[in-house]
């Protein structure tokens, strides 16, 4: 059964709710959107846990809905999305905008970390953190998972041009917070 | 950053760097709570629900004395101008009751 493909191991668990199955899904994708979610939290472990978990339970309860037009990752992707912006919504975390004085303040902050022995991933996730919620998927589906616009606009629901602007304006954003990072020192 | 492609550079490595996180505990955990969420079929929720009504049954009545209550029932009730009123009067008092508990607890 771990050889079938994700969209037989759907098939099972539609058809005959075979949790195993589904066990097996979230095995196969489970690391790498608790990975992502770390990255969109700040390096927040157990809110990014609590997201993956239930972007897997709301997957499983809609998983009769899956069309299987796109690949099962960006579907989970999209569910994991909304259930961020839902999550901050709702905790009413205001978005940190990109103002000079925040990106200096960052910049200093991110300049001391990379002077410890934290990892780039963390300082990565911190760095992101300073960008609006829609910019830090987008930059991160695009520069990480290697995604194309087309397929960020389907996970995101916009339109394929304000992916593009995301991308740049975060790109540009990230530019200056990391100005200060120095992979040769610490990679 | 020296280039544009500095940004990109990172990503690479922290790509090519990416930690696996194990599913031991996240994977049962994800599943316990799928379990737990998971509703009743309802053709089983009916079934349990219709033998507990028959097991249910068949004990009241193997232990109720049924039959003499039935006969100790009256075969005739005779209603007179007395219990009328004295129903009458339940009934309203039970109205007034009522009414009086509905508004005070409105307020």
């Amino acid at each position: 059964m771990p050889s079938a493909t994700d969209q037989e191991l759907i098939e099972r668990v539609v058809t005959t709710d075979c949790h195993d199955s589904f066990g097996i899904l979230v095995e196969r994708h489970q690391s790498d959107l608790r990975y992502s979610l770390r990255q969109m939290t700040g390096w927040n472990e157990a809110l990014a846990d609590d997201l993956a978990q239930e972007t897997f339970i709301q997957a499983f309860k809609s998983l009769k809905n899956y069309q299987g037009t796109a690949k099962f990752s960006s579907w989970i992707y999209r569910i994991a999305y909304n259930q961020m912006v839902s999550h901050f919504r709702l905790a009413r975390n205001r978005e940190v905008s990109a103002s000079e004085e925040i990106l200096k303040s960052h910049s200093q902050q991110i300049a001391l970390i990379t002077t410890s022995e934290l990892d780039l991933h963390r300082d990565l996730a911190y760095s992101m953190k300073a960008l609006p919620t829609k910019q830090r998927m987008a930059v991160h589906l695009h520069l990480h998972r290697e995604l194309t616009h087309s397929e960020i606009s389907t996970i995101m629901g916009i339109p394929l041009g304000t992916v593009k602007t995301l991308i740049n304006r975060g790109k540009k954003t990230l530019r200056s917070l990391l100005s200060s990072w120095n992979p040769e020192d610490k990679l | 950053m020296k280039q544009s492609t500095d940004i990109e550079n990172l990503f690479n490595q922290a790509r090519n760097s990416e930690p696996y996180f194990s599913n031991r505990r996240f994977g049962s955990r994800v599943l316990t709570v799928i379990k737990l969420q998971d509703p009743v079929p309802f053709w089983k929720e009916v079934t349990i629900e219709m033998l507990g009504a028959l097991i249910g049954c068949g004990l009241t009545y193997s232990f109720f004395p049924l039959n003499d209550l039935i006969t100790s029932i009256p075969t005739k009730f005779v209603i007179g101008p007395t219990m009328l009123m004295g129903v009458a009067g339940l009934i309203g008092c039970t109205y007034v009751i009522a009414y009086w508990t509905a508004e005070r607890s409105r307020l």
